[in-house]
Formats: C-alpha cells, structure tokens, sequence
C-alpha cells in the first residue's frame, strides 16, 4: 500500500515548469530519500504534496487523500520544510505552544518532544538566540508534534551537528521499526544511505529512477555514484 | 534524542485557531504594542487633563468626551493586529501553521476574527481606564457623574468608537493577509488616511463625505451634532470597504499558493 501517490505532477512557476511529469509512490513502512541537485523541484513537489501549493497539473495525495483533506493532518503527517520557520521574537516552547493549540495537540506534549529534541534547556529562550542546528531540531518537535504515521523531511540535517545528526538517523530508524514511513530529501547522500530502503531520484522536474536502494546501486559502488550516474545520463538525454 | 510516550490530539477547532492566534502576541514587539494601545491614548487624557485643556460646557455629550478619547486610538489596534498577522508571512511561520491546520480559510478567519476582537478588547479596556481616570476628574470639577453615566450619548459613542477599532483591526488584518505583510497593511491604511486629509484641505471637508476615515469619524461620534448627513452614508461606506477588503483576503488565502 502506497502512503504517498504522486501522479502525473506538473508544477509551473511563472513561464517554468519546476515539476514536469513527475509519478513515483513511496510505501507505507519504508523509509524513502527524495534526491535531486538544487532546483531540481523536490522542495516544489513536497509543497504540492502538504498543501502548501496547488499543482499546475496532475495530483499527489497522501493517504490516498489530498493532504487539505485530512482529518487531524498532525496526526498523519509531520513535515520539516524550512529551519527558520519560527518567530524569533518567540521562544521555542511558545513556538511548539502556538502550533500545538492551531493543531489541536495537547501542551502537555511539548515538554516531552523538547527533550527528545534536545532543546529543554533552550526551551525559554527567544529563537533568535538559536543556532541553524538549534532551529531545525525545533523544527523536528514541531513535526512530531502529532505523533505521526508519515515524517516528510525537507533537508533535515542541515546545521546539524555529529550528534544531531546521528541522533536524527536513530529517530528515523526508530519511526520506521514502529511501522512509521518516512520520505527524506537531503544532499548528504552518504549519509541518507545509512537510513533509507528505497530512492526517488528526480532531475529538472522529471523522474530519473526510483525503485528498492539495492536495485538502484546495483553496478555502483555507492548511492552517490547512482545518483550521479541517473542524473547525469538524465542531463545527456535531456541535451 | 529519547523517546517519549504521549497522548495524542483532540483534534482542531476554532477554539485552538483562536488560542494559537491569541498566543502570537506573547513576543516582546507585540507586547510593546499592546501596551502602547493602553497606554498611549491614557496618558495623553491625563496629559490633557492636567493642562486643563479639555474644556466643557457641562450639558449634553462633551460630559462624555474624556472617557471615550481614551479609545480613539484605532490605528495603534491596527498596527498591532497586521504586526501580528504580518508576522505569520514575514517569519515563515505560515508554513508549520497549515501544516497543522490545512483548511486555509479556517486558518484566515481565525486571524480575522482574533483581530476584531482584539481591537474591541482594547476598546472596552481603553474604556474602563479612561472611565478610572475621568470620571474623579469629572467630580472634583463638579459634574454630576449620574448625568454622564445616564446620557445616551455616551453610550453611543462608546459603542461608535468600539466599532471603528473593530473594524480598522479588521481591516487592517486583512490587508496584511492579503499582501503578506504588515508593513503594506499599514502603508495602506495611512495613505488612505492622509490621501483623505489632503483632499479635504484641498477641497473641503465635503470631497471625502464618501471616504473611509470621514466615515469611520462619523461612526465613532454618531451623535455629533456638526457633522450632519444621514447615519446610513457612513455605514454603508464602512460596510463596504470592509466587505470588500475581507473578502479580497480570503479570495487570495484560498487561490494563492501559501509559500
């Protein structure tokens, strides 16, 4: 069973077409890298997908619904887009306090999710203070605010140290041993290899591969290499 | 990072909408701009108190007039309220907020609705501070406080002045919906505003009877004798700015992309 069904997606912007065409599935349980170089219209695509944006053409649906069709989205779906998508003028409790009460989450959850965030001890301080690393693990305890069944993470690991790293790599192996899905866009490819099961690999807009992580590595030595072989053959195609 | 064990959601309502859009003035920049609306239009009756500026003739609606100057403070609600709903465009923080609550218009009214009553929540308080400072002023000047609290008039300019701060908080949210900032709602507002004042300068006061500020002046002292011309001119203008405004905001929330 698919968690996210992305059909036929075309997403212009002004004269641009930033998503051209784009289908690809990501199955319930598994944990799935979202690939691509800059503007190739992953973080377009992810838009679509949560809302944000309506697409040009063609659909993406999570849970077989439009993501605005969801009762208690928070509960099915987190989603880390940006770092800075907090008031700085708030601290980060205030900040989890203000989405939790738009989200219908009880406050009692936001001293637990700053600890597993590690910011309690940042918890009353102004997210101006905050560092990048600071602000992206703020922006993770606003994405599992509602518990949820599906994590969609745009570029989680940037500003994130070793440790939050690693520690974000155990929160995803975490979620997806207790059954949750995840997709993860990030250009830490080797890093990103340590965690997911499967690729969508997307280049210009357009679909470039997608399938099980072993099938797409298949004859490379490394994820990177797939990558940059898909993309590449993509771009000569494309030439 | 530990895991945790947790309750799950109630579920959104308007409820939740509201307290959310309540708990975006807790920074310190909203704050501030709170208690300038308190504070501000108090100290300058004070002010005008003590110089003995305020003058009256003891009979009719000027009796009233110390109490309700202290509400005529409309366009600091107006810049807090698009400060606060700018802020959601401005810091990005739109995003996390339809994440959690998709349903956009739902989203927008919430703002809308927080903002009006906010504005009337800073009337009633500007109200019941300026009733604590006047009316022992009042008394110490001799005027029989049974008579102000007993005319009319002052009841209906309270209530005038309590709706224009609605509806320029309305107003003024609405704008920032609509171009996503708080700058331009205010920008807007005060080239109204002064677009207005000039042209009455120029003209006369009678080349903006149909405007919205000589509008909302009529509204917040309707029982003034020297501005003349039926009730219904005003109402209507204020009515339909506002209309035209509100709807202007949740047309675009809905069509446009929110990020």
């Amino acid at each position: 069973m698919s968690v996210i069904r992305v059909n036929g997606l075309v997403k212009r912007y002004g004269r641009r077409d930033v998503v051209r065409d784009l289908s690809f599935e990501v199955p319930a349980g598994s944990v799935t890298a979202f690939l691509g170089l800059n503007g190739a219209g992953k973080t377009s695509t992810l838009r679509v997908l949560l809302g944000l944006a309506s697409p040009t053409r063609g659909s993406a649906t999570v849970f077989g619904q439009p993501y605005a069709a969801l009762d208690h989205p928070a509960r099915r779906v987190g989603a880390v887009l940006e770092a800075n998508a907090s008031h700085p003028g708030r601290t980060g409790r205030r900040h989890l306090a203000v989405i939790a009460a738009t989200a219908g989450v009880p406050k009692r959850r936001i001293a637990g999710l700053l600890d597993q965030v590690g910011l309690t001890a940042a918890a009353d301080a102004r997210v101006k203070t905050y560092s990048l690393g600071m602000k992206q693990r703020l922006a993770l305890a606003t994405a599992l605010l509602g518990t949820p069944e599906l994590l969609i993470l745009d570029e989680p690991t940037n500003g994130l140290d070793p440790a939050g790293v690693r520690e974000l790599r155990d929160l995803v192996r975490r979620h997806a041993a207790t059954g949750g899905t995840v997709l993860v866009s990030s250009h830490q490819l080797a890093e990103i290899a340590q965690v997911v099961d499967r690729a969508v690999v997307i280049h210009e807009g357009r679909l470039v591969g997608s399938g099980p992580i072993d099938e797409l590595t298949a004859g490379h030595d490394s994820l990177e290499d797939a990558f940059f072989a898909l993309t590449q053959t993509a771009t000569g195609v494309s030439a | 990072m530990s895991t945790v064990t947790v309750a799950g959601p109630t579920g959104t309502s308007m409820r939740g909408l509201l307290t959310a859009q309540l708990l975006k003035l807790r920074t310190r920049g909203g704050l501030i701009l709170l208690a300038l609306n308190l504070l501000l239009p108090l100290a300058v009756l004070v002010v005008t108190l003590a110089m003995g500026q305020q003058t009256f003739d003891l009979t009719g609606a000027d009796l009233a007039r110390p109490l309700t100057d202290a509400i005529d403070n409309p366009l600091l609600a107006l810049i807090l309220v698009a400060v606060v709903a700018g802020a959601d465009y401005r810091h990005g923080t739109v995003v996390p907020t339809l994440l959690a609550e998709p349903r956009r218009l739902r989203v927008a009214l919430s703002t809308l609705l927080a903002a009006g009553g906010i504005g009337v929540a800073i009337a009633a308080v500007c109200a019941a501070l300026g009733a604590a400072i006047a009316l022992p002023w009042l008394a110490t000047q001799g005027v029989p406080i049974g008579d102000v609290l007993t005319d009319p008039d002052l009841w209906w300019r309270i209530l005038g002045q309590t709706t224009v701060m609605a509806v320029l908080s309305l107003i003024g949210a609405s704008l920032a919906i609509l171009l996503r900032g708080a700058l331009g709602s205010i920008l807007t507002v005060l080239g109204i505003s002064f677009g207005e004042g000039f042209l009455a300068g120029l003209l006369g006061p009678q080349s903006v009877s149909w405007g919205l500020f000589s509008s909302l002046d009529r509204l917040g002292d309707p029982t003034a004798a020297d501005l003349g011309g039926p009730i219904w001119q005003p109402v209507l203008v204020v009515v339909g700015v506002l209309t035209a405004v509100v709807a202007a905001a949740l047309v675009s929330t809905a069509r446009r992309d929110a990020a």
